[in-house]
């Protein structure tokens, strides 16, 4: 008997699955057919007729287009019998079940909308397989580095991205049409969920991070996965992985990333609780809602405080941000804020409510968004939680971790990759003191900046003064020349570099703090400072000794590895290759002078330059600079890993540490085995120094400038101080074409000559612009050597 | 049987349906009346599990009709305004109904067909309002409910299939023993094919009976008498519903109680004239359900 009822169950729900699917065969067909012109054929043409703009895997905008408009049209077509009384009269009296009927026209609607996706996709991604596989194995065509299993396996995963967002969204579209009445409700609701949640959780986040000094942000990683919920679509436009947006970077997935797997993770929940409160909201649903404006308040209500409040803070944000006195910026905020909302709020009631109908009532539903807005803007501005001036006390902190970029710059070795942000945990004492100093100096700095009690975020200003403090030529005249600048009396690049202070870091830098309290709870503020303000508390930590070894990669080597040194005199193009043993008495050599290095000693112009490398690694590097990542299994531009990865790995592929006059022990040991001397020039060193290279005489890397100096604007410096200036900028020589500045060579008086620097423009030294710049004598040219 | 039992329908704060207990007797034909808005569609829809009530309980040989895939196998809800798919035929209409309904009986389809002159192969949506309604009747019989629901099943149709149709709702219920609810706010309409009736207004049941026991209750009779009505009823232990002046001298009274009883005790008076004629049922209507707060001539057509 129950299996009985159970057939005659399975087939009424087996039958209206097949009869939904059948209703809408038709545009089942032409999505289908959209899909096949976009996908395999555009690929085949591709390949046999246009097989230059060939591309890998090309899920893109209009390949994504098209599914997620029927994967909201499918929803709207399957269930709009909810949206008309007629209808519900049929459905509703039918001999079966809500829980199968729904189902059975879920299940439908996924059918039509992922049946032709999948293998049409499939398709398109087996030929493009195929087709890479080929051309893979033509000699230097760029694909031969990428293995055809992992690209294959990464079209699908993108595949399989896309088929989760739609899947998500399908169910949220769902859920919009069981919470409606009408059709034009749920399309209005769709478009305002997806287009509003983005906006306000964008507007909420940038509205924090700007309020509150010392907010490190909420992080971007959180902010996605939460945006997600109510707006699958966002998905697509937000990065996974280390990449940018899914239709930004048209379809690159690191399926390996934490991301991918969460972002995945976030959508099937998502799916699966839209799922279930559909089937909910549909076995309770009323069959009267059908056609009606009124259903499901609460749901509109939603949407009226998401638009409100989105649009509210976006404008409110615009107009307060032009104001730098806080009066006038709180003023504009709160009109904006109010003006935009209540237009915005009233907009949406009159399309949802079809007029102006119980208007009166909702608008205490306004009220109460305004005012908890209200309450949280002023809370913040005010800060009552004292959340801007707590600064930890160091008994309270078990230890800092500081991520920041370049806030030890001085003390950073300069590194041959991207630099990346170093994160390291402070445990010592003084450590901590030293860090919670600095904590306190910004946090000080701030409340002379206040000109009220109502803190005016100003995410956008750094902490401390700006460059253009100590910089009398403005913002338009920078201390650098422009290119072909006329040269003025009164604001020539002489006087504006002069003007520059001795010694003066200008960098802008960030600095994360977390401090990990003795109680458990971490606290996180993250300020964007000046270093000049900050000079005193920062060369504390500089002179810290946990500082100076933990920043330091040097002192993290995997000794365990193979690491070769090369040794550069880079002023005189000398390069010794050191043995095993010496590399190894070389870096304690430079950990010794590290460790015992002040500020002043790292200011000094490098006299040499030793390069680190682990053969490990570089034996990993494929010829195009793509090294095999063991982890990701797969091949990975150098300049994509982070600097945590690589860390797994004991020290990057290369890693350049200088070797500064101080460096006593490490200049010892040098001029031990090479038998030269790394402090000075010889006497009668002299430089050729010329102007911007000139267009049409370069030829890349084998531009000769003995042969062709004549064509260029050049002069001779022999002065020792400027010679000591050029051999700082000539250590950090750029090999990049594009760099607008100008290059030089070291003559020797033994007749021999350093190799040719091309130095980067913002590297100029003062005395560049009183160099008399003209066309050499061959005579000239002869004296260099002697 | 159809049994509601403190049965209540609110559409926010309208109440369409107040506390409505009723019984009706399955393999009957149902007349459903009441003015529009009187609560008889959403009685249907209750009783084809569309709505939901929000007290009370409707259930069909004892079963609750709401979501119960089982019950409603025998239960088949022809609204006023029927449902039809985009570019539906009859053809397709019915093939949808075979998929759902297991009691489908083509060939009580096929003999429809020749009853209703439908192309079935005809858009629906391009038929007359008469013609549609003819086709969703043809669907209905041929699903064979065990109860038909018809929300004012007769509109649109012209004299000679509005007969087809009673014939054939007649016959079903004969053969099949088929139970038919028509809701209707048009008595006369239903007057020779129900052999039960309700009258609904404002949401509250006024009448739900037997018409023939309606009919034997009420008597109208046609007399001359020189004496008072009320006090030859008051002598003859009559009720007296009403007194209408006729022609001349001749009044009409219309008295609870059975006709043989009423007519020997008026006899007892010597009248003139005597006569009992067969109450109509709009009157049979009017003077069972007068209430104070009702004036029903005003709510049946």
């Amino acid at each position: 008997m129950m299996s009985q009822k159970s057939s005659s169950k399975n087939h009424i729900f087996r039958n209206m699955y097949w009869h939904t699917i059948k209703r809408n065969l038709g545009m089942t067909g032409i999505y289908s057919l959209l899909l096949l012109v976009i996908y395999p054929l555009k690929s085949l043409y591709l390949l046999l007729f246009d097989s230059g703009n060939f591309a890998i895997f090309p899920i893109d905008v209009i390949g994504l287009l098209v599914p997620i408009v029927f994967c909201v049209l499918f929803p709207l077509m399957v269930f709009r019998y909810l949206h008309s009384k007629t209808a519900t009269d049929l459905y509703h009296s039918l001999p079966i079940q809500r829980t199968p009927l729904f189902l059975s026209k879920y299940l439908a609607g996924i059918t039509m909308l992922f049946v032709p996706f999948i293998v049409i996709v499939s398709a398109d991604t087996v030929i493009n397989g195929l087709a890479y596989r080929h051309y893979m194995q033509i000699p230097g065509y760029s694909s031969a580095n990428y293995a055809f299993a992992d690209e294959l396996l990464a079209g699908f995963q993108r595949m399989a991205l896309v088929v989760f967002v739609l899947l998500c969204l399908y169910a949220l579209t769902v859920f919009i049409m069981m919470n409606t009445g009408t059709t034009l409700d749920a399309v209005v609701t769709l478009v305002a969920v997806n287009v509003g949640w983005v906006l306000l959780m964008a507007a909420l986040q940038s509205f924090f991070n700007g309020m509150l000094y010392g907010f490190p942000g909420i992080s971007s990683d959180i902010i996605t996965h939460v945006t997600i919920i109510f707006s699958p679509l966002a998905a697509l436009f937000y990065s996974v992985g280390y990449y940018g947006g899914y239709l930004g970077y048209y379809g690159y997935v690191d399926s390996y990333s934490s991301n991918y797997i969460s972002f995945i993770g976030v959508l099937v929940v998502v799916s699966a609780l839209a799922l279930a409160g559909s089937l909910l909201i549909y076995r309770k649903r009323k069959s009267e809602y059908a056609g009606r404006v009124f259903s499901y308040p609460y749901m509109k209500a939603l949407i009226k405080v998401i638009v409100c409040l989105s649009v509210g803070i976006v404008v409110a944000m615009g107009l307060s941000s032009s104001h730098s006195n806080t009066k006038d910026a709180v003023s504009s905020f709160v009109i904006g804020f109010l003006a935009a909302s209540f237009v915005s709020y009233l907009i949406v009631h009159i399309i949802l409510s079809r007029g102006f109908k119980k208007l009166g009532k909702s608008l205490i539903l306004y009220g109460s968004a305004v005012v908890c807005f209200a309450l949280v803007y002023f809370g913040v501005g005010f800060d009552v939680i004292g959340y801007q001036a707590r600064v930890p006390k160091a008994e309270d902190v078990a230890y800092i971790e500081v991520t920041g970029s370049s806030y030890g710059y001085l003390a950073e070795p300069m590194q041959s990759m991207t630099q990346q942000p170093f994160n390291i945990k402070y445990t010592e004492q003084d450590s901590k003191k030293a860090f919670i100093a600095l904590h306190q100096g910004l946090v000080d700095e701030i409340k002379k900046d206040q000109d009220s009690a109502f803190v005016l975020g100003r995410s956008n200003k750094q902490i401390g003064k700006d460059y253009y403090d100590y910089y009398d030529y403005g913002s338009y005249y920078t201390y650098e020349p422009a290119y072909n600048e006329p040269v003025y009396e009164e604001t020539n690049p002489q006087k504006r570099y002069d003007s520059v202070p001795v010694n003066t870091e200008y960098y802008n830098n960030t600095i994360t703090l977390t401090y990990h309290l003795n109680n458990g709870l971490p606290m996180t503020r993250k300020y964007w400072y000046n270093n000049y303000t900050f000079q005193d508390q920062l060369k504390n930590i500089y002179d810290l000794e946990e500082y100076k070894t933990k920043q330091n990669p040097l002192f993290a080597l995997d000794l365990s590895q193979d690491i070769t040194a090369m040794v550069y005199d880079d002023y005189s193009d000398y390069s010794y290759a050191a043995d095993e043993e010496l590399t190894k008495r070389l870096i304690e050599a430079m950990q010794k002078d590290y460790r015992v290095a002040s500020q002043a000693d790292l200011n000094q112009n490098p006299v040499a330059a030793v390069i680190l490398r682990s053969d490990e690694m570089e034996a990993r590097m494929n010829p195009d600079g793509y090294y095999y990542h063991y982890k990701n299994k797969k091949y990975q531009n150098y300049y994509d890993v982070p600097y945590s990865q690589m860390g797994t790995y004991g020290i990057p592929y290369e890693n350049c540490y200088f070797v500064y006059p101080g460096f006593d022990n490490t200049i010892a040991l040098l001029e031990l085995e090479t038998q030269r001397s790394f402090r000075e020039f010889p006497e009668g060193t002299k430089a050729l120094v010329c102007n911007y290279l000139t267009l049409g005489l370069w030829d890349g890397y084998d531009y000769n400038l003995a042969d062709d100096y004549k064509e260029l604007q050049c002069d001779i410096v022999s002065d020792p101080a400027q010679l000591d200036r050029l051999r700082y900028v000539s250590m950090k020589y750029d090999r990049d074409e594009m760099t607008s500045g100008f290059f030089l060579q070291y003559y020797y008086p033994d007749g021999t000559r350093s190799q040719l620097f091309y130095c980067w423009g913002n590297d100029m030294p003062a005395f560049y612009y009183s160099l008399n710049f003209r066309t050499l004598d061959e005579s000239e040219i002869q004296t260099l050597g002697q | 049987m159809i049994c509601a039992i403190n049965l209540q329908k609110r559409f926010d704060k309208f109440s369409a349906l107040d506390n409505v207990n009723v019984e009706i007797p399955s393999g009957c034909v149902y007349g459903l009346v009441g003015t529009n808005g009187s609560g008889k569609s959403t009685f249907l829809r209750l009783l084809a599990g569309v709505y939901y009530p929000n007290e009370g309980l409707i259930t069909l040989d004892g079963e609750s009709i709401y979501d119960n895939a089982k019950i409603k196998t025998g239960i088949f809800f022809l609204p006023d305004t029927p449902f039809y798919f985009h570019q539906g035929t009859v053809r397709k209409m019915a093939d949808f109904y075979k998929l759902i309904y297991q009691n489908f009986d083509v060939e009580i389809y096929r003999k429809m067909l020749t009853i209703f002159p439908i192309d079935p192969k005809a858009p629906i949506a391009s038929m007359s309002k008469g013609m549609q309604r003819q086709a969703a009747l043809i669907l209905a019989f041929a699903c064979r409910p065990r109860l038909l629901l018809l929300d004012e099943a007769f509109d649109g149709l012209d004299p000679f299939i509005r007969k087809s149709l009673k014939s054939l709702i007649s016959e079903s219920v004969a053969e099949y023993g088929m139970t038919v609810m028509i809701a209707s706010h048009n008595l006369r309409e239903l007057e020779d094919l129900c052999d039960h009736v309700g009258l609904i207004h404002q949401g509250h049941f006024l009448l739900n009976s037997d018409i023939d026991d309606l009919k034997g209750n009420i008597q109208s009779v046609q007399i001359v008498l020189d004496k008072p009505a009320e006090d030859v009823a008051a002598a003859a232990g009559l009720e007296l519903l009403h007194v209408n002046q006729m022609q001349g001298s001749m009044q009409n009274w219309i008295i609870r109680g059975d006709r043989d009883e009423v007519l020997e005790r008026l006899n007892a008076f010597s009248p003139k004239y005597l006569e009992a004629v067969a109450p109509t049922l709009e009157e049979i209507f009017i003077w069972t359900t007068e209430v104070p707060e009702y004036d029903v001539s005003k709510i049946i057509l």
